[in-house]
This record gives C-alpha cells, sequence and structure tokens, in this order.
C-alpha cells in the first residue's frame, strides 16, 4: 500500500465528509462498478427465479442473504482503485468466488444483521486478518465511533425501500387506465398476489433498488474505513514524512542530516504510539509486538518504584496478570512510601472565612459585608495589575535584550527553521567562509566570477536568514526574495541587495558579466552592508548598557 | 578598489542580445513598439492591464488565448482593439448551437454561371479570430478549429490553405451559464496556449470607463473610434521572431520542465499536463519577457506565466473538486514546492 498514490487528499476528515468521498469515487467508477454488480447479480437473479419461481420468497431471501458476497468484488475494484492501481472489469468478476470465501459464514449469518456491515467488510476482506487478530482489529477500528457506519446503513435501507417503492409508482403511473383501475395496489406493492409472476416482478423492482443502492453503499463504508485509519494511523502525517524524505533524498543531503530525519521520524512514531490507546496497538502482529515490549518497560519502570527487588518483571506482564493480582499490585502501590509521604507546607494569607474573621464580622466592629465584597474587589483589582505589570515588564526585557538571548545560544531558532539546502545553493552557514566577500575577490582574480556572484549572493540571504524572521521557500524566485527581503535591514543593506539581485540574474540568465568596478564594488560593500550594521548595533548596546 | 583583471574575451562573457536579424528588430525597438501596443489597447481596455500584457504575449509568442468571464468585462473589445492596433483582419463568429464547421472554414460551392465549384472562404481566413461563447457550439463544430489552430491552415475539399500571417484565435467561454454548453474537449483545451480569467475591474478604473463612455456620446463606439492602428501585421510577426530569440538559460529548461512533470506526480490530479505544456511554458515566458523589455528570461517570467499556461491541461480528481480545491490552488502549491533554479 503506497499512500502517495493515493488519488484522494488524506486527511482526516469527519462522518458526513468521508461518505461524501465514497460517494465520489462512485461518480467517478460508476462504469466499471455498476459492470461489475451485474455481471455478477445479474445472472444469480435470473437463475434463482427460474429455479424457485413458485417460491418467489425464497428468492428474494435467497439473494438478500447472500449480498455481503455481491459487494466484494465492487471493494476490490475500489480499493485498487484508490491507490493508483486500474484494476480491470473482468480480473473483478473473476476474482469473485475466491473473495467470497473470505469469512463467508460469519458474512451471511450473525454478521449479516450488523449495522456496521460496510466498515468491517474492508477489514475482513482486505486486512487478511484471522480469529483473535480480527476481533481485535474490528476492535480497534470501531474504537474512535462506528456511528456514521451505523447511520450509514440505515440510510441505505430506507433508501432502497424509497426505490423499491418509487419504481412500483412509476410502473403503475404508466399503466394505462383499465390496467390500473383493476389493480389493487396495495395488494401488488405489498407482494400479497398470488400469482407468482407478479411477485416476481417486485423482486425484480427490490433487485433494481439494491442495484442502484449497493455501489454506494460499498464505496462509503470503504471510505468509512479509510478514514479510520486515516485517524487511527495518521497516515496524513506519515504522508508528509514521506515526501519530506522524497524532497530530502531528490536534493542529496548528506547522510548526517538523513540519519537525524530518520531519528526525529522514529521518535516521533514511538511518541504517537505511546499516546495511542491500548486497543490502537494491539491491531496488527507488529503493533502487538510493541505493545508487549512497551509492557515490559513500563513494568520495569513499576518495579523500580515500588515493587519488592525479589519479584520478576514477567510476574506483571499482561499474561500472568489476572484481575485479582492487578488489584493486590495497585493496593501495593498505593501502600508505598511515595503515595503515603506526608508534606508540610506553609503560607501566609488573609482567611476571610476564619473563625476570627466571623466573630469580627458577627460583632460589625470593623467590616460590614459590603466592605468585606469591596475589600475583595480591591484585592483583586490590585493582584490583576499586579500581573499585567510583570508580564509588560517580562515582554519589555524579552524584546529590549532579545539580542542577549540569541548570543548565548546563537541563532537557534533560526537555525532549526532554516533549510540546509534551498534552491540548489548551500544554506548553511558552517559552510560559508568567515569573510565571503575577501573569498569572492579570490575568486574574481581566478576568473571565476559566476561562483564570486553566487557565494556573494548566497552569504547574503544566509544573513538574512540568520538575523531576520523572513521565510524564504524553495519556489521563491530571486525577485521574491528581494521583495521580501528588502524591507528588512537597513537602508543601505537594502539597496545593496536589490544591485546584488539585479547583476546575479543577468550573470545566471543573460550569461552577462557585470561590469569590473560593479563586481569589485559589491565584494567591497558587502561587509559594509551587512557586517558593519551588526557591529555598530552591538557597539551601540553595549555603550548603552 | 582591488587590482582585479577581467578577461572580456571570457567564454562566460559573451553576451547573446536578442536580436532577430532576419526582420531587423532589434530589443529596444521591439519594446518600444509593444510599449506603445499596449498603451494603445490600455485606452480602450481600461483597468484590465493585466490581462492586455497576457494577451499581447500570446499574440507574440504565436499561441492561442482562451478568456473566461463574465459577460461585458470587454472581451470582444479587447480582440477588437488588438486588430485594430496592428490594422489586422478580424472576424467574429458567434457559436451558437446549430453553427457548423463549414460556417467556420469556409466551403466548396458550385457556381451556375462557370459550372465549377468555388471555395468559400469562411471567417477563419482571418489575422484575429474571435470565437465568441466557444462552448455554446457542439464538439463537431469546435473540432473545426482544431486544424488551422495547430498547423494554420485550413482544409477544403481536399486543398489545403494557409490562413493570414499572424493568426490568432482568441475564444471567451462564459463560467456562469453551464446549461446547453459543451465542454472543450481535452485536445482543443491543449491547442490554446494560454487561458486567462478576466475579472472586474477596479472601482476607479470602473468610474473612468464609464466617465468616457457616457459623456456626449449616445452608445460605446467611442472606445474604437480613438483607437488608431500604431503598427501592421509584419511588424507583428517580426516581434514574434524576435520573442523566439529570447535568451533562455538551460536551468531555465530544466525548470519549466520539472513545473510540468509536477502536475503528473501531483497527488489529486488526474491528468498532468503534456509535454506541450512544456514548450507553451517556455514561448510564453520569452513572450513575456519581450514584453516586460527584457532580452533573457527569468523564473519570475516563467511562474508568471504557469497559471495560465497550465490551468486548463490539468484535471483534477473528483475527489480535490469536493474538497473545494481548485486548479489555481494546485498550481500555486506546485509553484511553491518546485525549487526556483539556481547555481
Amino acid at each position: 500500500m503506497d499512500l502517495e498514490k493515493m488519488t484522494a487528499k488524506v486527511r482526516p476528515r469527519k462522518g458526513w465528509e468521508a461518505i461524501d468521498l465514497g460517494v465520489a469515487l462512485v461518480q467517478q467508477h460508476a462504469i466499471s462498478l455498476y459492470k461489475i454488480w451485474f455481471l455478477i447479480t445479474l445472472p444469480f437473479f435470473v437463475v434463482v427465479a427460474i429455479l424457485l419461481f413458485d417460491y418467489a420468497v425464497w428468492a428474494y431471501v435467497a439473494f438478500w442473504l447472500l449480498k455481503p458476497f455481491w459487494e466484494r468484488p465492487l471493494l476490490h475494484f475500489l480499493s485498487r482503485e484508490l491507490f493508483g492501481e486500474r484494476l480491470s472489469v473482468k480480473e473483478c468478476v473473476k476474482s469473485f468466488f475466491q473473495l467470497a470465501k473470505i469469512q463467508w459464514f460469519p458474512s451471511i449469518t450473525w454478521r449479516r444483521l450488523s449495522f456496521t456491515r460496510s466498515l468491517d467488510l474492508p477489514i475482513i476482506q482486505l486486512e487478511g486478518l484471522s480469529g483473535g487478530q480480527r476481533s481485535q482489529r474490528l476492535k480497534v477500528i470501531h474504537s474512535i465511533g462506528s456511528g456514521s457506519a451505523v447511520w450509514l446503513t440505515i440510510f441505505f435501507v430506507f433508501l432502497e425501500l424509497v426505490f423499491y417503492f418509487a419504481i412500483l409508482a412509476l410502473a403503475f403511473l404508466l399503466l394505462p387506465t383499465q390496467f390500473s383501475e383493476s389493480l389493487d395496489f396495495w395488494n401488488w406493492v405489498a407482494a400479497d398476489s398470488e400469482e407468482p409472476w407478479a411477485a416476481m416482478v417486485l423482486n425484480f423492482v427490490y433487485y433494481c433498488g439494491v442495484s442502484i443502492v449497493a455501489p454506494f453503499f460499498t464505496a462509503c463504508g470503504f471510505a468509512l474505513y479509510i478514514n479510520q485509519r486515516t485517524h487511527l494511523e495518521a497516515w496524513d502525517i506519515e504522508l508528509s514524512f514521506k515526501r519530506l524524505a522524497k524532497r530530502l533524498n531528490e536534493q542529496g543531503e548528506p547522510p548526517l542530516v538523513r540519519l537525524a530525519s530518520i531519528v526525529c521520524a522514529v521518535g516521533l512514531s514511538v511518541m504517537l504510539l505511546m499516546n495511542q490507546p491500548v486497543n490502537a496497538y494491539e491491531s496488527t502482529e507488529q503493533q502487538n509486538e510493541l505493545s508487549s515490549e512497551q509492557q515490559v518497560v513500563q513494568a520495569e519502570i513499576d518495579q523500580d518504584k515500588s515493587v519488592p527487588e525479589d519479584e520478576t518483571v514477567d510476574s506483571y506482564s499482561i499474561d500472568n496478570l489476572d484481575h485479582a493480582s492487578a488489584n493486590r499490585l495497585i493496593d501495593e502501590i498505593m501502600d508505598s512510601e511515595d503515595f503515603n509521604e506526608t508534606l508540610e507546607d506553609f503560607r501566609f494569607e488573609r482567611r476571610f472565612d476564619s473563625d476570627e474573621e466571623k466573630s469580627l464580622e458577627n460583632s460589625s466592629s470593623q467590616f460590614s459585608t459590603w466592605g468585606l465584597l469591596f475589600a475583595k474587589f480591591i484585592s483583586f483589582i490590585v493582584e490583576f495589575a499586579l500581573w499585567v505589570v510583570v508580564a509588560v515588564v517580562i515582554i519589555f526585557l524579552i524584546t529590549r535584550y532579545r539580542h542577549l538571548v540569541t548570543g548565548l545560544s546563537p541563532n537557534l531558532k533560526n537555525k532549526k527553521s532554516r533549510p540546509k539546502q534551498l534552491f540548489g545553493l548551500d544554506m548553511s552557514s558552517e559552510e560559508l567562509p568567515d569573510q565571503p566577500w575577501q573569498v569572492a575577490k579570490s575568486m574574481i582574480q581566478a576568473k571565476q566570477y559566476r561562483e564570486a556572484m553566487s557565494l556573494l549572493y548566497r552569504a547574503s540571504l544566509i544573513w538574512y536568514m540568520d538575523n531576520t524572521d523572513v521565510v524564504i521557500r524553495e519556489g521563491d524566485t530571486e525577485l521574491e526574495c528581494l521583495k521580501k527581503l528588502k524591507t528588512f535591514g537597513n537602508q543601505f543593506s537594502g539597496d545593496y541587495f536589490s544591485r546584488l539581485t539585479q547583476n546575479w540574474r543577468r550573470l545566471a540568465y543573460a550569461h552577462q558579466l557585470p561590469d569590473s568596478n560593479v563586481l569589485t564594488e559589491l565584494c567591497d560593500q558587502w561587509p559594509d552592508a551587512y557586517v558593519k550594521p551588526m557591529g555598530l548595533n552591538q557597539d551601540e548596546e553595549q555603550t548603552n548598557e | 578598489m582591488s587590482d582585479l583583471t577581467f578577461d572580456n574575451n571570457d567564454e562566460s562573457n559573451n553576451v547573446e542580445t536578442a536580436k532577430a536579424e532576419n526582420t531587423g528588430m532589434n530589443l529596444q525597438q521591439g519594446t518600444e513598439l509593444i510599449k506603445t501596443l499596449s498603451e494603445n489597447i490600455n485606452k480602450t481596455l481600461i483597468g484590465q492591464s493585466e490581462i492586455v500584457e497576457m494577451a499581447l504575449t500570446c499574440l507574440l509568442a504565436g499561441g492561442h488565448l482562451l478568456i473566461e468571464g463574465v459577460p461585458g468585462l470587454g472581451k470582444t473589445l479587447l480582440v477588437r482593439s488588438i486588430a485594430k492596433s496592428f490594422a489586422g483582419e478580424f472576424s467574429r463568429i458567434q457559436f451558437t448551437p446549430d453553427l457548423m464547421p463549414s460556417d467556420v472554414t469556409g466551403h466548396a460551392m458550385f457556381d451556375p454561371k462557370s459550372e465549377k465549384f468555388r471555395i468559400r472562404k469562411g471567417p477563419a481566413f482571418t489575422n484575429l479570430l474571435l470565437a465568441d461563447e466557444i462552448n455554446r457550439a457542439p464538439a463537431k463544430t469546435q473540432s473545426a478549429l482544431l486544424e488551422v489552430m495547430q498547423e494554420k491552415k485550413i482544409t477544403i475539399e481536399g486543398k489545403s490553405q494557409p490562413v493570414s500571417s499572424p493568426f490568432m484565435v482568441l475564444a471567451t467561454q462564459n463560467p456562469l451559464e453551464q446549461e446547453g454548453t459543451y465542454p472543450l474537449p481535452e485536445a482543443e483545451l491543449d491547442r490554446f496556449l494560454m487561458n486567462v480569467l478576466i475579472d472586474y475591474p477596479a472601482i476607479e478604473d470602473e468610474v473612468a470607463l464609464v466617465k468616457t463612455i457616457t459623456t456626449g456620446e449616445i452608445d460605446d463606439s467611442i472606445l474604437m473610434r480613438e483607437l488608431t492602428a500604431v503598427t501592421d501585421p509584419d511588424s507583428i510577426i517580426a516581434l514574434q521572431n524576435l520573442a523566439s530569440s529570447i535568451m533562455v538559460d538551460d536551468a531555465l529548461f530544466d525548470y519549466a520542465v520539472r513545473i510540468v512533470a509536477a502536475t503528473r506526480e501531483w497527488s489529486g490530479v488526474q491528468m498532468g499536463a503534456s509535454p506541450r505544456a512544456s514548450i507553451a511554458l517556455i514561448r510564453a515566458a520569452r513572450a513575456l519577457a519581450l514584453v516586460r523589455g527584457s532580452e533573457f528570461v527569468t523564473p519570475d517570467e516563467i511562474k508568471a506565466v504557469a497559471l495560465p499556461v497550465m490551468r486548463h491541461r490539468i484535471v483534477l480528481s473528483a475527489e480535490l473538486e469536493i474538497e473545494g480545491i481548485g486548479v489555481s490552488q494546485v498550481i500555486a502549491d506546485i509553484l511553491a514546492q518546485v525549487a526556483a533554479p539556481r547555481d
């Protein structure tokens, strides 16, 4: 399963949005889905109608009972289609018997009446689990709510009825008057006629109604299933990581960066797993292993805190832990020192409800009730004002002396948010020489004009990214960068960057080398534009201090 | 000052000046002419300077333009003013459900006097062809334009006949009325170099427009009356040649193709843009650079034309459309994520 090939946008949806997605799937693949449906069901319906001609009700029951089987090829087609794999109608029809074998007995007995049948079908058919694992998986998928699936089933049952009556009503309206007058409509609708052909006609009407609805029912159930998994397994986050990794790979990231990315991804995954409900990580075999590991780790922590050292970790594993021993263990932990330590703390506060106060109040010697309320109000105002003052002072200090903070941990924020590579240029300031203008000059002497201009341009961009909050995206062109950056820095650095961009664009895209004076000027003025302003600011600040 | 020395014969210092040698028009002359043309058209089409810029870009790139907008925004006026500005021929076809292909291209008719079949040329034999409300005609009639848009020739009775040069189709579509319309097939859409959306002018522009038209005038003819021809069809051809020689760095070819290729792999895009889109992107970027007076193309020109060039060549999946995400947003996302070239 490749999430990147998914044709729908991967994001957590609400129930109705997921059902909308199911309807959209049918709209897009209606022809194929209805072909599959009719190629499988119509022959069966005809054969059953002929064999059970005198027992029309049983023909109806047989078709209704086996409905879960009819839906399976539709799901087979949709599940492949959503992930970009195109199956032919023929392949789907051929797979019918193979698909029908999966969980065939429960599907037509106790699961046939399940209200969440549409949601359960993908789990049973697509995940290939069996026994307890399947039950666990069903629990997991249902754990974040299956109300939408229940309402979906109820809605589609009524929709089938609506189509049934609508088709009958249409046929009745189109009948010539001489026939319709002699026909008892309600007898007809209720299949109360003794004529077997009439009952079979009604069966056919039912078949038509079901045929209209079935692909939508299957697709909506499948969309709900996809949505539940997106919620549980954070598919959207996984997809974002994959795209990120792909982009990094395309840019030829250094191995160290790749390693760091993998560590971050693994770390985040572990955090996600640890935050999931218990049922969520018991869904698959692999996740079972993870949960066991987590339980062992948890048991170790518990043992360190409260359990006597002679007891082994295994004695606290889930397998051996029954209800009684769990209670015993909880009692032991609750009786331990950690939970029974008595701490004494004291503070000064005015207690208006103290006995002393009450006696004072009763005596009405100093405070009346209104006076007490007024005092409370004043104290609240004063406290609030003090907190505001503290907040303002903190904000002021942070704003005023932020350079000291950045000095202590140099440009941590910028380094975190800034990509190492941008539009093919190496954006790490570690790779940048200490005096880029000097290196650029030496490059010019060596007739490496393009490299020199590139270095100056890169150094300028890095300066802006290190010293301002500007965000530059990969897709930004030079002019867009200039537009963003011109407002930062002082007038001279803005003008300098403007000239540099202009000359760089001419060199890069028109292969026009700037005049020798211009190149030299650009090298000489780089420190004036970027180094000196910083130095002056720092000097000024030091003087102020 | 440092003691730098420059070798002016260095390979990297070879300046390629955009010049169409066979036409004798250099960049400066071309830029001035385009500026005059643009000002002339903007006098008539008040407040739509961006659309005028794109229309001129399309004309200089030798492409065809599909304009979408509600009625009354001056789509027809734009075409008429472009045609009049370069003294070109102009034809207008109002597409209707009963329009036949021969009504567009022409047909052979029997002349009783000479007892011979005579070719009667249709309105497509012109410089600027306005296909008004092109989606009101059925696919059969729309397809009559396929040959002339691609090959600039029309085949009648087995005989190919070239149309006038320069030739440009400007088709209009009304995005609001969908009743009784026929969506353009993908093959037809792909033949349009650009698809631009014309929007309402700014309030102050609209005030100026209303003042101009209603003061001492009983109809709207003043706009066209004041318009004069500032050049001729041959100059337009020279400008087209000049545009084709605008310099494009190799990195920009790569950039354009990467943008187009991204549409094919983008999640939620059912049909991405074809290689014809890559060609169109570069061609349009060259023309836009000339319109802006530049002798070389930069990534900004490519980004500027990316939306009009690709908007009609991408088909989104139904799921994405249900989400309310449009083609413009998808293209904007692609442009933000495809790295701009630098080295």
